[in-house]
C-alpha cells in the first residue's frame, strides 16, 4: 500500500507540472504607415504610424512609447502617452493585442513641398515602462519609408508631320 | 477630241502620281505617352524615359531627344538624342538615361522632341509634360521584437545599472609607447537599497601591440602580448533614483621607448573595448553579469 502511494506521488510529481510563473512579455508585431500622396497634402504634412503589439502574461504599465529615426530627422520625435483602445488615456495594457498611434511630421522644402528628410528613413519603436526598473524595450526595428518618383502624367501627345 | 481625252487622262494620271509621291515622302509621327524604366525610381537612381508613338508613312529614320525641366529651379536638362528607323504603326523608343538627383526635386517634367535623323530642320515637340513627382512609400514594415520583462518579485533585476558609458582614446606621442584611454560612465540606483562602498572595476585591453626596432640593418617588427589594465574603485552610497559619475583614466606604458644609439624602439597598440563591472553586493564579479557592460570592440588605433 505504501509503495502504491509512493508510486502515485512520484507519478504525480513527474506528470503534473506545478503551476509555473507566467512571465510578462511584450511583443512588437507590426507597423502600419498611413502615407498620403504628397501632392494632396493640404494641411500639416503628417504621416500616421500605427504600432501593433501584444502583451502576454500580466498587464504592463507603459509610461510612454516613442520612435527614433535613422538617420535622425530634423523634427523631434513625437512622444505620445499610450492610446490603446482597451485602455484609452491610461498606460495600463492588459494581456492581448493593442495598438498606439503616432504622427510623423514631414518638413517642407524651399518650395513649401513636404519631403522625407532622407531618401530612406527608418523607425525604431521603443516602449518605456512606468517602473523604472524595467529597461526600455524595443518593439519594432527598422520600419522604413523611402522617397521615390511617381509618374503622375504620361504627357500630352502631338501629331507631327515631318518633311 | 480623242487626243484631248488622252491628254487629260495622262495629265490626271501624272497629278495622281505626283500626289502619291509627295504623300509617301512626308511621315506623320503621333506622340502617345512617356513611361519610365524603372517605373518608380528613387533618388540617385538612373531612369530611362520610354517614348510611345505611332508612325504613319514609315519606315522613317528619326532622331528623338528630350528636355527635362525641374520646375522648382527652372533648370532644364537636355537628353542626348537617339536615332533609329521606325516602321509604320506603334513604336517605342528608349531615350538616353537620366539620373534623379539626391535629394530629389519635387517634380521633373519631360518633353519629347522629334526630327528626321540627319535632317536640318529643328526638332518638333512630340509629347509635352510627362511628369514624375516626388512621393513617399513604405519600404519595410519593420521587424517585431519580443521583450520578457524581469520578474521583480524574484529579485533578479539589478538595483544598479551602468548609464552612458563612453570610451575615449587619445593618440599618444609616437615615442612613448603608451596608450591613453578614458572611460566615463554613471552608476544609477534604480530604487533598491545599496550599501556604501559599492565597488566598480574597469578592465581595458591594450591589444594587438606591435614593436618596431629600427636598427642600422633595417626594421625589425614583431608582435607583443596584449596588456590588460584594470582599475578598481568604490562609490559612496547612492540614494534611490540617484546616480554617480565615474571617470577612469588609463595611461598604460606598454613598453618604454628605447634609444640605445644603435636601436630605436617604439610600440603601438589598439585599444579594445572596456568592461565595466559594478557589484551591488560589494563584491567584484568577473562574469558577464546583468550589471556588466562591455563596450563594442572599438578598434580605436593609437600611435599609428
Amino acid at each position: 500500500m505504501k509503495s502504491l502511494i509512493l508510486c502515485g506521488i512520484v507519478l504525480f510529481t513527474v506528470f503534473v507540472p506545478l503551476p509555473s510563473f507566467a512571465e510578462t512579455v511584450i511583443v512588437g508585431e507590426r507597423v502600419e504607415f498611413n502615407v498620403p500622396g504628397l501632392d494632396v497634402i493640404a494641411g500639416e504634412p503628417d504621416i500616421g504610424i500605427r504600432i501593433y503589439f501584444r502583451v502576454e502574461g500580466a498587464s504592463v504599465n507603459l509610461s510612454y512609447m516613442e520612435y527614433q529615426t535613422n538617420p535622425p530627422s530634423p523634427p523631434p520625435p513625437t512622444v505620445i502617452v499610450s492610446s490603446a483602445p482597451s485602455a484609452p488615456g491610461s498606460g495600463t495594457f492588459a494581456p492581448g493585442s493593442h495598438f498606439v498611434r503616432f504622427t510623423y511630421r514631414l518638413p517642407r522644402d524651399a518650395s513649401r513641398m513636404p519631403y522625407l528628410p532622407s531618401k530612406r528613413v527608418c523607425f525604431d519603436i521603443l516602449a518605456h515602462f512606468q517602473d523604472a526598473r524595467f529597461p526600455t524595450q524595443r518593439l519594432i526595428r527598422d520600419a522604413c519609408l523611402e522617397t521615390f518618383m511617381r509618374l503622375t502624367n504620361g504627357g500630352t501627345g502631338r501629331r507631327v508631320t515631318l518633311p | 477630241m480623242i487626243k484631248e481625252k488622252i491628254f487629260f487622262a495622262i495629265l490626271s494620271l501624272a497629278i495622281l502620281l505626283a500626289t502619291m509621291t509627295s504623300a509617301s515622302l512626308a511621315a506623320v509621327i503621333v506622340g502617345q505617352r512617356v513611361t519610365f524604366d524603372p517605373a518608380a525610381p528613387r533618388p540617385g537612381e538612373t531612369v530611362t524615359p520610354v517614348v510611345h508613338f505611332q508612325v504613319e508613312g514609315g519606315p522613317v529614320n528619326l532622331s528623338l531627344s528630350y528636355g527635362a525641366v525641374l520646375p522648382s529651379s527652372g533648370a532644364t536638362v537636355v537628353g542626348t538624342a537617339i536615332t533609329g528607323t521606325f516602321p509604320t504603326g506603334t513604336n517605342t523608343a528608349r531615350l538616353s538615361r537620366f539620373t534623379i538627383s539626391d535629394p530629389a526635386p519635387h517634380e521633373i517634367c519631360f518633353s519629347i522632341f522629334v526630327k528626321i535623323a540627319g535632317g536640318t530642320g529643328a526638332p518638333q515637340l512630340l509629347i509635352e509634360r510627362a511628369c514624375l513627382k516626388r512621393d513617399i512609400r513604405v519600404a519595410s514594415t519593420g521587424t517585431g521584437e519580443r521583450g520578457v520583462l524581469p520578474d521583480l518579485a524574484s529579485g533578479t533585476l539589478p538595483d544598479l545599472v551602468i548609464v552612458r558609458p563612453e570610451l575615449n582614446t587619445k593618440k599618444p606621442s609616437a615615442y612613448l609607447g603608451a596608450g591613453e584611454a578614458t572611460v566615463q560612465f554613471s552608476i544609477a540606483n534604480l530604487g533598491g537599497t545599496v550599501a556604501e562602498g559599492v565597488e566598480w572595476k574597469v578592465v581595458i585591453n591594450f591589444d594587438r601591440c606591435v614593436r618596431w626596432d629600427y636598427n642600422p640593418g633595417g626594421l625589425d617588427r614583431g608582435g607583443l602580448p596584449p596588456v590588460v589594465a584594470k582599475r578598481v574603485g568604490s562609490i559612496p552610497r547612492i540614494a534611490p533614483g540617484q546616480s554617480v559619475f565615474v571617470n577612469v583614466k588609463f595611461n598604460e606604458t606598454v613598453m618604454t621607448y628605447i634609444d640605445s644609439g644603435q636601436t630605436q624602439r617604439w610600440v603601438s597598440c589598439d585599444i579594445y573595448g572596456a568592461k565595466i563591472v559594478v557589484d551591488p553586493n560589494n563584491r567584484i564579479r568577473e562574469g558577464n553579469e546583468d550589471n556588466t557592460f562591455i563596450f563594442p570592440r572599438s578598434r580605436t588605433p593609437i600611435n599609428e
